[in-house]
C-alpha cells in the first residue's frame, strides 16, 4: 500500500468521522469541532490532489475563520437540547441516504467522462497551483470581472454585518 | 510533490504525540487530592461570578466576521501578487496593479466604514 | 495575451460602473457628513446615480438594436467575451432593474424620513448594490459570475429586510430569509460545482445558438448539478413548493423593501432561468408544467384566505411565478427556435408589467403604512376611495392589472404568456393558468370593494407622501393604463431580443 493511499484512507476516515460527529452530536459545540475535523480532512485531500494553495486557503478561511465564527455563534445562542432530537436526525438521515443514492447514480452515469480531473497527473510541484489560479483571473478563463466584483461582494457583507450587529447610537449615526 | 509535506506530517505527529504523552504522564504519575478549591471552576484564581454558559456579546461575532472578510481579501490578492512579475513581463503589469489597487480601495472603503461607525470599538 | 479593456468593454459595463462608483460615493458621503446634511444630499444623489445607470442601460439598448451605427463593432474584448453577454437581453434587464431600484428609492424617501432611526447612507448604498448584483446575474455568461451577482443582491436584501432591528417581526423575517437564502445559495454553488465536474466548464450556453440544432441533454453529474441549480432559482423566484418563506418575509420586511424583493428578485431569477435553460436535465423538464400548476393553485388558494394585504400580495406573487412558468414551459419543452423566442418575449413583457404593477401596489401600501402596520389590511383600506382618491385609484389600477382585466397592462401580459404556451403546445398549463386567473379575480376585486364600497373608519389618518413617492405612483399608474391601451409600446421594444 503506497503512502498516498494510506494518507487518503486516513483523511477519508477523518473527514467522514468529522461529518458524522457534526450531524449526530447532541451538543452544538461538539458539532463545531466535528466540522473542523471534517474541513481539515478536506484540506488534506487538496494536498493529495496537488493543490497546495487551495489547501492553505481551506485551513486559513474555513478552519481558522468559519469554524471560529460558528463557535462564537454557538456562544451567542442559548443552548437548546430539544433542537437535536433523534427523530429529526432520523428524518435528515433518510434524506441524506436518498441524496447519496442519487449522487452515486449520477457519478456512475458519467461513464468515465470526467472533466477537469486528470487521474494520471501527479501532484503539482510547489507554487505551480498558485500561478495557475492567478492566470485563471486574467488569462485562460478571464475571471477578471468576477475578481473585481468580489470586492463589491465583500463590501456588501462588511456594510451589512456592521449595520445589523452594531450597537444603537454608535458614532456617526 | 507529496514528499514536500513530510515535515508538516512530522510536525503534526509531534504535536499530537506531545499532547497525548503529557496527558498520559500526568494521568499516571499525578496524585489526586481533591480540595474545595480544586473542585470549583477555575477562573484565574478568582471565584467564578456568573454561569460560564451565558450568552456572549455580539461584538465577538462581529470581529470574527470582519476577520473572515479580510481573510478572503488576502486569499484573492495573493495569486495575483505572485503572478505580477510574469504579467509585467507580458506587458500587463500596470493593468493588473491597477485592478488590484481598485480591489483594495473598495475594501479600504469598507474598513473606513467600520472604523467611522464604531465597529472596531470594544466598549 | 491581450489585457486591454476596449471601449466596447467599458460601454458594456457602463451601468455597473456607474452603480458601483455611486455606491462607494454614497458610502463615503455617509461617513463624512452630518446627519442633517446627509438626509438632504443622499436621496437626490442616489436618484441621480440610478438615473445615470438607467440612461446607460437605455443607451446600450439603442446602440445594440439593429439599425444603429453608433458603435461600428459591438464585439467585446478578450477579457469580457467569455464572461459577459453584451446583448439587448442584458440591456433590457439593466433598464428593468435600474427602473425598479429607482422607483423603490422614490417610494422610500418619505417613508424613510418617518423612521425612528433613519439610516440614510446604508439604506441608499444597499439599494444601489441591489441592481449591481441583479445586472451581473442577468449579463453573466458564466455561472461563477452569476453566483457572485446572486450573492451581492441577496446579501443586500437580507440586510435591508432586517433593517428595523427593534421590531421582532422584521428580525424574524430577516433571519428566515437569510437562512433559507443562504441555503439556496449553497445549493446553487453545489449545483455549479457538479456542473463543472460533469462538463469541465461553467459557461452558460447561448440559448439561440443551441436551440436551433438542439442540445445534447446534460448527463451524469452535470444533469444532477443542473437540477440542483434550478431548485435554488425556483426558491429565489418563490415558485411553489419552494415558496414557504414568501408570506412571512414579505410581511415582516419594510414595505419598500418588499416591493424590491417581489419585483427585483423575481425578475433576476427568471432572467437566469432563461439563460441557464440548457443546463436543465431533460428528465425533469416535464416537472415544469406541474410546478407551474402547483404554484398557480397554491398561490391563489393562499391569497383567498388572507386579510393582510402584504401577505395577499405575497401569495399572489407565488401565483404570478406560476403564470411566468407557464410561458417558461414553452422554452423548456417547446419544439423550435420560434417558440422559445416568443416565450422569452412574453416572460420579459410579463416581468416588466408585473414590476410596474407591484411597485404601484406596494408604493400605495408604503404610503399608507409608515409607523403603524395594522393599516395594511382590508380593514385599513376601507373607504380609501373617499379619503384619498389618488392612492385608491392607483391601488385599484394595480389590482385590476394583477387580475388581468382588459384596459390594463396586466391583461396583455397574461395574454402573451398564455398565447406563448398554447402555441408551444402546453395546453394543460395554459388552461390551468386561465382558470387560476379567474379565481384570482375574487381577491383582487375584494380590494376594489374595500376601496370604494365600504364606509371609511372615523379616525383614519393618511400621512403626506413626498413628491417623489407621489410621482412614482402617478407614473406607474399611468404606465399600467398606457401599456394596457397601447400594448405595442412595450411589445415592440422587445422584438430585438436575441439570445
Amino acid at each position: 500500500m503506497s503512502a498516498e493511499i494510506l494518507a487518503f484512507l486516513v483523511l477519508a476516515t477523518a473527514t467522514v468521522a468529522g461529518g458524522v460527529v457534526t450531524l449526530w452530536s447532541r451538543y452544538v459545540v461538539h458539532s463545531a469541532f466535528g466540522l473542523m475535523l471534517s474541513l481539515l480532512g478536506v484540506a488534506g485531500f487538496y494536498v493529495l490532489l496537488g493543490s497546495d494553495f487551495l489547501a492553505v486557503t481551506q485551513v486559513v478561511v474555513y478552519v481558522g475563520g468559519v469554524v471560529v465564527l460558528y463557535l462564537f455563534g454557538v456562544m451567542l445562542t442559548p443552548p437548546d437540547r430539544e433542537e437535536r432530537s433523534i427523530r429529526r436526525i432520523a428524518v435528515a438521515g433518510i434524506f441524506a441516504v436518498a441524496a447519496l443514492v442519487v449522487l452515486l447514480k449520477a457519478v456512475f452515469g458519467m461513464e468515465g467522462r470526467w472533466y477537469g480531473v486528470d487521474p494520471d497527473r501527479g501532484p503539482a510541484s510547489g507554487g505551480a497551483v498558485i500561478r495557475e489560479v492567478g492566470n485563471a483571473f486574467m488569462d485562460k478563463e478571464a475571471y477578471l470581472l468576477p475578481f473585481e466584483i468580489a470586492s463589491v461582494l465583500l463590501l456588501v457583507a462588511l456594510v451589512g454585518a456592521v449595520f445589523i450587529a452594531r450597537r444603537e447610537g454608535g458614532r456617526g449615526s | 510533490m507529496l514528499a514536500d509535506y513530510v515535515p508538516i506530517l512530522i510536525l503534526l505527529l509531534v504535536v499530537i504525540g506531545f499532547v497525548v504523552f503529557n496527558l498520559a504522564v500526568s494521568e499516571i504519575l499525578g496524585r489526586r487530592r481533591a480540595t474545595r478549591g480544586k473542585a470549583s471552576t477555575y477562573e484565574c484564581g478568582i471565584d467564578p461570578e456568573t454561569n460560564a454558559r451565558g450568552r456572549f456579546s455580539v461584538k465577538f461575532f462581529l470581529v470574527a466576521v470582519l476577520f473572515i472578510l479580510f481573510d478572503i481579501e488576502s486569499v484573492f490578492l495573493i495569486p495575483l501578487g505572485v503572478n505580477l512579475k510574469a504579467f509585467a513581463a507580458a506587458g500587463a503589469g500596470t493593468f493588473l496593479l491597477v485592478e488590484m489597487i481598485l480591489f483594495m480601495v473598495v475594501l479600504g472603503l469598507g474598513l473606513a466604514y467600520i472604523w467611522r461607525k464604531g465597529g472596531l470599538e470594544w466598549d | 495575451m491581450d489585457f486591454r479593456l476596449t471601449t466596447t468593454d467599458l460601454h458594456a459595463l457602463l451601468p455597473l460602473v456607474i452603480l458601483s462608483a455611486g455606491a462607494c460615493l454614497v458610502l463615503l458621503i455617509d461617513l463624512f457628513l452630518r446627519e442633517e446634511a446627509r438626509s438632504r444630499v443622499l436621496p437626490p444623489l442616489t436618484s441621480l446615480i440610478l438615473l445615470g445607470a438607467l440612461g446607460a442601460g437605455i443607451e446600450q439598448y439603442i446602440s445594440l438594436s439593429p439599425g444603429s451605427f453608433r458603435f461600428p463593432s459591438e464585439r467585446l474584448g478578450p477579457l469580457l467575451t467569455p464572461i459577459w453577454r453584451h446583448q439587448v437581453f442584458t440591456a433590457v434587464g439593466a433598464i428593468l432593474l435600474c427602473g425598479i431600484a429607482l422607483a423603490v428609492h422614490w417610494i422610500s424617501t418619505s417613508w424613510l424620513r418617518e423612521e425612528d432611526r433613519p439610516a440614510y447612507g446604508e439604506y441608499q448604498c444597499l439599494l444601489l448594490l441591489f441592481p449591481i448584483g441583479t445586472i451581473l446575474l442577468i449579463g453573466a455568461r458564466n455561472l461563477m459570475l452569476a453566483f457572485v451577482g446572486l450573492e451581492i443582491f441577496s446579501v443586500a436584501l437580507y440586510v435591508l429586510t432586517a433593517m428595523r432591528r427593534t421590531r421582532s417581526r422584521a428580525v424574524e423575517a430577516g433571519l428566515k430569509y437569510f437562512l433559507l437564502g443562504a441555503f439556496a445559495a449553497a445549493i446553487f454553488l453545489y449545483g455549479s460545482a457538479l456542473i463543472y465536474a460533469g462538463k469541465g466548464t461553467l459557461d452558460l450556453p447561448d440559448l439561440g445558438a443551441i436551440s436551433r440544432e438542439g442540445l445534447p441533454a446534460p448527463v451524469g453529474l452535470a444533469a444532477l448539478g443542473g437540477g440542483i441549480l434550478f431548485l435554488a432559482l425556483f426558491f429565489k423566484a418563490s415558485v411553489a413548493p419552494f415558496h414557504m418563506w414568501t408570506p412571512d418575509v414579505y410581511q415582516g420586511a419594510p414595505t419598500p423593501i418588499t416591493a424590491l424583493m417581489s419585483t427585483g428578485t423575481k425578475t433576476a431569477a427568471f432572467f437566469l432561468l432563461i439563460t441557464a435553460a440548457r443546463l436543465f436535465p431533460h428528465e425533469i423538464l416535464p416537472l415544469i408544467p406541474i410546478l407551474a400548476i402547483v404554484s398557480i393553485l397554491v398561490g391563489n388558494a393562499g391569497a383567498l384566505r388572507q386579510t393582510d394585504l402584504k401577505r395577499l400580495l405575497a401569495y399572489s406573487g407565488v401565483a404570478h411565478a406560476g403564470y411566468l412558468l407557464v410561458a417558461y414551459c414553452a422554452i423548456a419543452l417547446g419544439q423550435g427556435h420560434q417558440d422559445a423566442h416568443t416565450a422569452i418575449r412574453a416572460i420579459l413583457y410579463y416581468l416588466a408589467v408585473y414590476g410596474i404593477t407591484n411597485l404601484a401596489a406596494f408604493g400605495v401600501l408604503a404610503w399608507l403604512e409608515r409607523r403603524e402596520e395594522s393599516v395594511l389590511t382590508f380593514e385599513g383600506i376601507r373607504g380609501l376611495g373617499r379619503r384619498n382618491p389618488f392612492c385608491a385609484a392607483v391601488l385599484a389600477l394595480a389590482a385590476l392589472s394583477l387580475a388581468g382585466i382588459p384596459p390594463t397592462a396586466g391583461f396583455w401580459a397574461k395574454y402573451q404568456v398564455f398565447a406563448a404556451a398554447l402555441s408551444a403546445g402546453q395546453t394543460t398549463a395554459a388552461v390551468v393558468g386561465i382558470l387560476g386567473s379567474v379565481v384570482g379575480l375574487y381577491y383582487y376585486l375584494r380590494i376594489l370593494v374595500a376601496l370604494y364600497f365600504e364606509p371609511a373608519p372615523e379616525e383614519a389618518r393618511i400621512p403626506a407622501a413626498g413628491f417623489a413617492g407621489a410621482l412614482t405612483l402617478g407614473l406607474s399608474g399611468a404606465a399600467i393604463l398606457l401599456f394596457g391601451i397601447f400594448p405595442s409600446l412595450l411589445v415592440d421594444p422587445l422584438i430585438h431580443i436575441r439570445l
